[in-house]
């Protein structure tokens, strides 16, 4: 077992009212080695707040999460960072590429950031890029690209670092749908390669291609599915169904 | 009206992107209006020489407005980029492009009035605040820094101009673009600066020029010509330095990837090359505004500090009476009056010098014409007199003289007047209880001869030269220690005589009678020192309120710059810190990105205000000697504390950048 999350529970508490908030109450599930999973949910069911949770951004108000062995909300503040860099790897929904770094610096970062020696980050570079499609657009600045070069981009970045966990939030929010499609495509082949993902997103169409979906409504798990060996479009239908039944919402 | 109201309200809903603009705006005016102030004080027509000084605050004046255009172009575009978003959202409206326009013009007109307004009344607070802190520093002096309308409507027309430049601008970029590029524009990114040697070069050879100017100035009178010249060329300089050498060097280190690619290089280096563009007008503009209060500092300090000096070269004893005749005549005419007046003169010391030449000097070549770059003054002291001052006795021939160039320098072997020649046998430093400067400011050049006949047909040939008005001859001087009282006394009853060559006359004063000559002078150490004090504390008074301007304009530059980059390095530290880089290595990398910031334009000021050193002496040197020794410890006391207070303006600017970054 690669991450196993328990009884996590999360409540905000701004400084000057007594008005709690609970993100999430109690969320229990658990993520082998190699898996593709998805969490669904509408806005503010609690998704993101996981998500910043198990990325150590944020730390729970109860509950463990044990990446290999190794509760991450124990890790003290100063540590953070190095263990992010070295376990984790992040795909965001606005790319958080830096302006100031070329294509190239940007993968490189979490890397230089880590005292890696530039030979090594180079060989890793050459290996990753034509997978990715990105070799031809290395020298270029973040601004000259587009979305789904962006995007590709930044799984070239969270997969530099070989981390035992990606972490993708809504990758796919802000392109376009040859390009989610693209992308969610991109995201199945490198899970094919063992590389485990845990995905947050509302989108049926993003979910439906990973391995397993779990269902998110105000803080709790509500329910999951597999996918077993179904085709990506049926398995949509199913998770439409269940969005719409079980949570008894309209799935956009 | 309703673009009217559509701009009061932008204004007030986005405060927060105006309001540094508005500072920058109110704190330019101010410091225009000061220098402004000053020049038109009447006040100023009081101090010695302010012809000379109201040509520096020109200059000064000239650069400031250069600033303003400079620093209100850069901050207008920073706020119309972070508007653009607005502006695309009011075209999508419906709103036409020249009516945005007409908006975005309407806003700075409200903002030139608040401009103009609060500048007037802060800098009309900051001008009476600094005149009370400096009177009780430097206790009475006779400037007065007085509101001036005049210097009101001239800034205010400088700054109407400078807004109309922003209003075009403006409207250029709001007409360019498309809609859409108006909604993208605020997060587009930057391409990377070019490094463009041809600009760097340009700009090495600007700053040479500039510094070549400054260290070639061969008189005050120079100075003060070539001054204005080098301070452009260093200006312009100084900004393309920032633009091409800068860039060269961080793309010099990039390319060393082994420096390149560690955690704290990796950030600092690509950042400051993604912003060097910005960042190079800004640095420059502080770099200036650092050297322009270096200098302003170190000449007025410099100057105050160096009266007592050059009083105390000059006053060998309390009181010089100088009386044209010979030495024989004049003292016994002066113990004479002294006797009458009942005034006792201690510690005599009477010595005979020839009438004063002064004309141009060029390779030893004296000639009886004023020329304002090699403006020399000679005297002859027989060697009697200067056994009689020293006990040494020295043997002359007719040809030979001794040479005392107790201002400026003299090197030459011979000396040549018309067609008579002396060889100078030797050179000395000082004469005992002999002055080592003049009250004016030209070189000065005593030597010393075997005879008075040797050198009267020089003196001859002066005269004739200067028009036969007064034949040069011989003059006394007597120094002695009076009381202040009596001293006052005793040039009154001095007043009376008029010497002529050899003639002494008492005026009648019961009838109207022109009397030949002239009438002695007497000079005593406390009114010149009180007279000295008083122009120099004026000028001192000036200096400070210029430094502190300056370094206002400096910490609102600065300020500037940390909040605008902390804007924009807000979203980069955010990721970088979800990408894996501790809150310590963020301070880490910001301080280091800040230092460098702040090391760079003290280092470029420092080097600028060494080349200025010469100048500066040379100013001074319109005043009054100076002594080298006393000027570098003002100057270098003056830059340490400059430094001391940029370096805690910036610690204090450098926590808003925090405060923007972490939170």
């Amino acid at each position: 077992m690669l991450l196993q999350v328990n009884h996590l529970q999360k409540i905000f508490q701004t400084r000057f009212s007594k008005e709690k908030t609970i993100a999430l109450q109690d969320v229990t599930f658990s993520v082998d080695d190699g898996e593709y999973i998805a969490i669904m949910g509408e806005s503010g069911s609690g998704k993101t707040t996981l998500l910043n949770t198990l990325a150590t951004l944020e730390k729970p108000t109860s509950g463990s999460v044990i990446l290999n062995g190794r509760d991450v909300t124990k890790i003290k503040e100063n540590k953070l960072a190095e263990f992010r860099r070295t376990h984790l790897g992040f795909i965001f929904q606005d790319f958080n590429l830096l302006d100031t770094l070329s294509v190239r610096d940007n993968i490189f970062l979490p890397l230089v950031l880590g005292r890696q020696k530039i030979g090594v980050m180079q060989q890793r570079l050459e290996e990753l890029a034509p997978k990715l499609n990105i070799a031809d657009l290395l020298n270029k600045q973040p601004f000259e690209l587009s979305g789904g070069q962006k995007q590709r981009v930044v799984i070239a970045r969270a997969l530099i670092t070989g981390p035992e966990l990606v972490l993708a939030d809504e990758p796919t929010a802000a392109l376009d749908f040859r390009n989610s499609e693209h992308l969610l495509s991109l995201l199945e082949e490198i899970n094919g390669t063992g590389q485990t993902i845990l995905m947050v997103t509302h989108s049926a169409i993003a979910a439906s291609h990973a391995k397993r979906v779990l269902f998110i409504k105000d803080g709790r798990i509500f329910h999951q599915l597999y996918r077993a060996d179904r085709e990506a479009a049926a398995f949509m239908q199913e998770i439409s169904m269940t969005m719409t039944n079980l949570l008894g919402t309209e799935v956009r | 009206m309703l673009y009217l109201k559509l701009a009061g309200r932008n204004i007030r809903q986005s405060i927060s992107n105006f309001l540094p603009f508005a500072l920058s705006s109110v704190v330019m005016f101010i410091m225009n209006l000061m220098v402004a102030t000053i020049l038109l004080s009447p006040s100023l027509k009081k101090l010695q020489g302010w012809g000379n000084f109201a040509m520096l605050l020109i200059l000064g004046l000239i650069v400031l407005t250069l600033f303003a255009v400079i620093f209100m172009i850069y901050s207008y575009r920073f706020l119309l980029k972070r508007r653009t978003k607005e502006f695309g959202l009011y075209h999508i409206l419906g709103l036409k492009k020249r009516q945005i326009a007409r908006i975005a013009a309407l806003e700075l007109l409200m903002m030139l009035l608040a401009t103009v307004i609060a500048g007037t009344i802060l800098g009309i607070i900051l001008a009476k605040f600094l005149y009370l802190i400096f009177i009780h520093l430097l206790g009475e002096n006779y400037f007065d820094l007085q509101w001036s309308p005049i210097a009101v409507g001239i800034v205010t027309a400088t700054f109407a101009c400078i807004y109309l430049l922003l209003m075009i601008l403006g409207s250029f970029s709001i007409h360019r673009q498309s809609s859409l590029e108006l909604l993208n524009n605020a997060s587009k990114g930057e391409k990377e600066p070019r490094s463009r040697g041809f600009l760097a070069v340009l700009g090495i050879v600007s700053l040479a020029i500039g510094y070549y100017l400054a260290v070639t100035v061969a008189s005050p009178f120079d100075a003060l010509t070539k001054f204005f010249i080098a301070v452009l060329f260093v200006i312009f300089g100084t900004l393309l330095f920032y633009m091409s050498f800068t860039i060269w060097l961080l793309k010099r280190q990039k390319k060393n990837k082994n420096y390149y690619y560690q955690p704290k290089h990796f950030i600092t280096v690509s950042g400051m090359l993604y912003r060097m563009k910005q960042n190079a007008v800004g640095l420059a503009n502080i770099s200036i505004l650092v050297t322009m209060t270096f200098v302003t500092l170190a000449t007025t300090v410099g100057l105050y500090s160096s009266i007592n000096g050059f009083l105390n070269d000059y006053f060998v004893r309390n009181t010089i009476i100088t009386v044209n005749t010979t030495e024989q005549r004049s003292s016994a005419f002066i113990d004479q009056v002294a006797k009458e007046s009942g005034i006792p003169m201690k510690h005599k010391v009477v010595y005979e010098l020839s009438n004063s030449l002064t004309g141009a000097m060029k390779n030893g070549n004296f000639e009886n014409r004023q020329n304002l770059s090699s403006l020399t003054t000679v005297n002859f002291m027989t060697a009697e007199t200067y056994k009689k001052l020293t006990g040494n006795t020295v043997h002359l021939n007719s040809n030979q003289a001794i040479a005392y160039p107790a201002v400026g320098s003299f090197t030459e072997s011979s000396i040549r007047f018309g067609d008579q020649t002396f060889n100078i046998k030797n050179k000395i430093n000082g004469i005992r209880n002999f002055p080592s400067i003049r009250l004016t400011t030209a070189n000065w050049l005593i030597l010393i001869v075997n005879s008075r006949a040797q050198i009267q047909p020089v003196l001859d040939a002066a005269t004739k030269a200067a028009g036969n008005i007064l034949p040069l001859g011989f003059e006394t001087t007597i120094s002695a220690d009076a009381a202040s009282k009596d001293a006052a006394k005793l040039n009154k009853a001095l007043s009376d005589y008029r010497v002529d060559g050899n003639k002494i006359q008492r005026l009648d004063t019961t009838k109207e009678q022109a009397l030949r000559g002239t009438a002695p002078s007497l000079l005593s150490y406390d009114d010149i020192h009180r007279q000295f004090l008083a122009f120099a504390g004026g000028f001192l008074f000036i200096g400070l309120v210029l430094g502190f301007t300056f370094i206002l304009g400096t910490a609102l530059i600065i300020y500037y710059k940390q909040i605008s980059e902390g804007e924009q390095d807000r979203r980069s530290f955010k990721i970088l810190q979800e990408v894996g880089l501790s809150g310590d290595e963020v301070r880490q990398t910001i301080r280091s990105q800040v230092l460098l910031v702040f090391f760079l334009p003290i280092v470029v000021a420092v080097v600028h205000f060494g080349f200025a050193f010469i100048m500066i002496q040379k100013l001074i040197s319109l005043f009054g000697t100076t002594r080298f020794g006393l000027l570098l410890l003002t100057s270098v006391g003056t830059i340490a504390v400059v430094a001391i207070i940029y370096y805690f303006i910036y610690r204090q600017t450098s926590r808003a950048y925090y405060r923007i970054v972490e939170r």
